[in-house]
């Protein structure tokens, strides 16, 4: 900065100077003998002229703003050639490093690290074509500008240089004005591509970051769900988010020794805030903290769920919910809906032919609308039953040709035919996979199956 | 998805909703089907009839018209859903708070 104070001091100097002689001086002061063979008027004028022509170069020169400074390798074989541009490059402000030939450039270049590179065409050596190859051909130089100095003569060259990927030339010998003109160019346009870079670096770890923190999150989100179980029910479930974090979550534990619950919520939407609020809904029914509420009865528990978690409180979003507690002595199901599908439990008929129940008991999405009531229905379970508690994701399933997945007349048969596999929750799952005709679904997709002892 | 309005007097807006009202459906009227409701000091009759999907992002804007009028004490009829479209509607509870019609004058005779 020391450079630009003083160059601005000499500017404003030139400056008061011009002032001074436009004012002050006249063709009176400049008496010049007649033996230089001009009359002393017409000499007094001519110096008059040059001086205010010096004068206003001095103080123009001042104000051209020097652009971006930078570090600047000179590669030359002549040293006066590069003891002329170190000294131009000075001047304007840049730092320089010299390299007297090809293969020592490259080494500086590997080593330190520069903005610009003035690189001579002809050289002893290794000459600046290949020195200019090696540069664009090295992921971590080639994006550094590259301008040739060149005789007249060497245009040719030039060209292919300029085809090779150099950014500019310049002519021996030097041109002030263009030298100036050409490395602030350069170097200007470095620094936007170097800006460039570095937002995008930013932008990498920043997507980088969420990803990590996103994975934490998901893997927070499955280590809600509960290990399968073996005792006194078989329980297995499979679950897949469609995003890195899904709105689904589901559970099941004993409320005392002979009431079993089990559930399953799916929040409308999927992602960050879905997930936030499924896991937050989640666990206020494990741990029971719902206040007034007797979690032995399903539609005090959604009545409940839905005071605490009204839309207009989280961030617009609702959940459905399939609640029900099964009753160990009593072998019933009592079972309540806050708009989602209803549960299917499989059993045999009479005639020993598979068939499904349907576990409906019609309420309310909860959170969409405050001061809802709901209503409980109590189900019997025969021995040998198998209940399917699940999500709309799990059928509401588009082919590839937008039409979709019929729940009556596919999705039930499937359960009908296929329920008494071992692990019909996965089965179930890679059966829409193939209705969808990707693996990666539109929607979350949770799927539990409980078997009943006998 | 379309918004169109069929009729827009003193006494009834009259809207027709088209298409898939999935996700990306949804955000593409949700703002002004949200708007013309809002705006609304008299009772919307919404033609359901070409709605051929209901995901629960059109549920959520199908609450948030039904609450917009309820402040007004103003109705929301549905009419003529298709059925996969009504049994969704009928899921969700949403026949608890507003009115379901296969019928226009009986919408139109609900709606006031």
């Amino acid at each position: 900065m020391s450079d630009l104070d003083d160059l601005e001091k000499i500017g404003a100097a030139a400056r008061q100077l011009l002032e001074m002689i436009e004012t002050r001086l006249t063709n009176e002061h400049f008496k010049t003998p007649e033996k230089y063979g001009a009359t002393s008027e017409t000499s007094a004028s001519l110096r008059d002229e040059r001086l205010r022509t010096a004068v206003r170069f001095a103080a123009s020169a001042s104000e051209l703003k020097p652009g971006v400074a930078g570090r600047v390798l000179v590669v030359d074989d002549q040293p006066e050639n590069r003891d002329v541009l170190v000294r131009h490059l000075e001047r304007q402000g840049h730092r320089s490093a010299q390299a007297e030939n090809g293969r020592q450039a490259i080494e500086m270049l590997r080593q330190e690290a520069f903005d610009l590179v003035l690189l001579d065409v002809a050289m002893p050596e290794m000459d600046g074509y290949t020195v200019l190859g090696q540069v664009k051909a090295d992921p971590t130089l080639r994006h550094l500008p590259v301008i040739m100095i060149s005789a007249l003569d060497e245009i040719e060259t030039v060209v292919h240089c300029i085809q090779a990927g150099a950014e500019d030339f310049l002519a021996k010998p030097f041109n002030p004005t263009l030298l100036r003109a050409r490395i602030g160019a350069s170097l200007e346009k470095k620094s936007f591509r170097d800006q460039e870079q570095a937002y995008l670096h930013r932008i990498e770890e920043t997507q980088k970051r969420l990803e990590e923190e996103l994975s934490e999150a998901s893997r927070y989100v499955v280590s809600t769900l509960p290990p399968p179980m073996r005792e006194p029910f078989e329980i297995s479930w499979a679950y897949d988010p469609s995003t890195e974090l899904g709105g689904d979550s589901f559970g099941y534990h004993w409320i005392d020794d002979s009431h079993f619950a089990i559930y399953l919520l799916d929040v409308c939407g999927h992602g960050v805030g879905a997930a936030l609020l499924s896991v937050a809904a989640i666990n206020v029914i494990r741990s029971g903290s719902l206040p007034r509420t007797d979690f032995l009865d399903p539609a005090q528990v959604l009545s409940g769920l839905n005071d605490a978690f009204q839309m207009e409180n989280h961030n617009n979003m609702f959940f459905t919910i399939w609640y029900g507690v099964y009753d160990l002595v009593a072998r019933s199901i009592r079972h309540a809906s806050g708009g989602h599908p209803a549960a299917l439990l499989l059993k045999s008929s009479p005639d020993g032919i598979d068939v499904v129940e349907h576990l409906r008991c019609p309420g309310m999405l909860v959170g969409a609308m405050p001061a809802i009531s709901y209503k409980s229905e109590t189900t019997s379970v025969p021995e040998n039953s198998r209940l399917f508690v699940f999500c709309d994701g799990a059928y509401e399933i588009a082919r590839p040709d937008h039409t979709r997945l019929d729940f009556d007349d596919e999705f039930i048969p499937f359960l009908v035919r296929n329920g008494r596999n071992p692990n019909v929750p996965q089965d179930v799952l890679g059966w829409v996979r193939s209705v969808h005709g990707s693996d990666v679904l539109t929607d979350d997709f949770s799927f539990i199956a409980m078997d009943f002892p006998r | 998805m379309t918004l169109t309005i069929l009729e827009d007097t003193n006494d009834l807006l009259f809207l027709e909703l088209a298409g898939p009202l999935d996700i990306s459906g949804t955000r593409e009227i949700e703002t002004r089907f949200l708007a013309h409701v809002a705006s609304a000091t008299r009772p919307v009759i919404v033609d359901l009839s070409q709605v051929t999907f209901l995901a629960s992002f059109g549920m959520r804007m199908i609450f948030d018209a039904i609450k917009s009028l309820d402040r007004k004490a103003k109705k929301l009829v549905m009419l003529n859903p298709q059925p996969a479209v009504a049994k969704v509607l009928e899921l969700g509870g949403v026949n608890e708070v507003a009115v379901i019609s296969f019928d226009e004058a009986d919408a139109r005779a609900k709606a006031l």
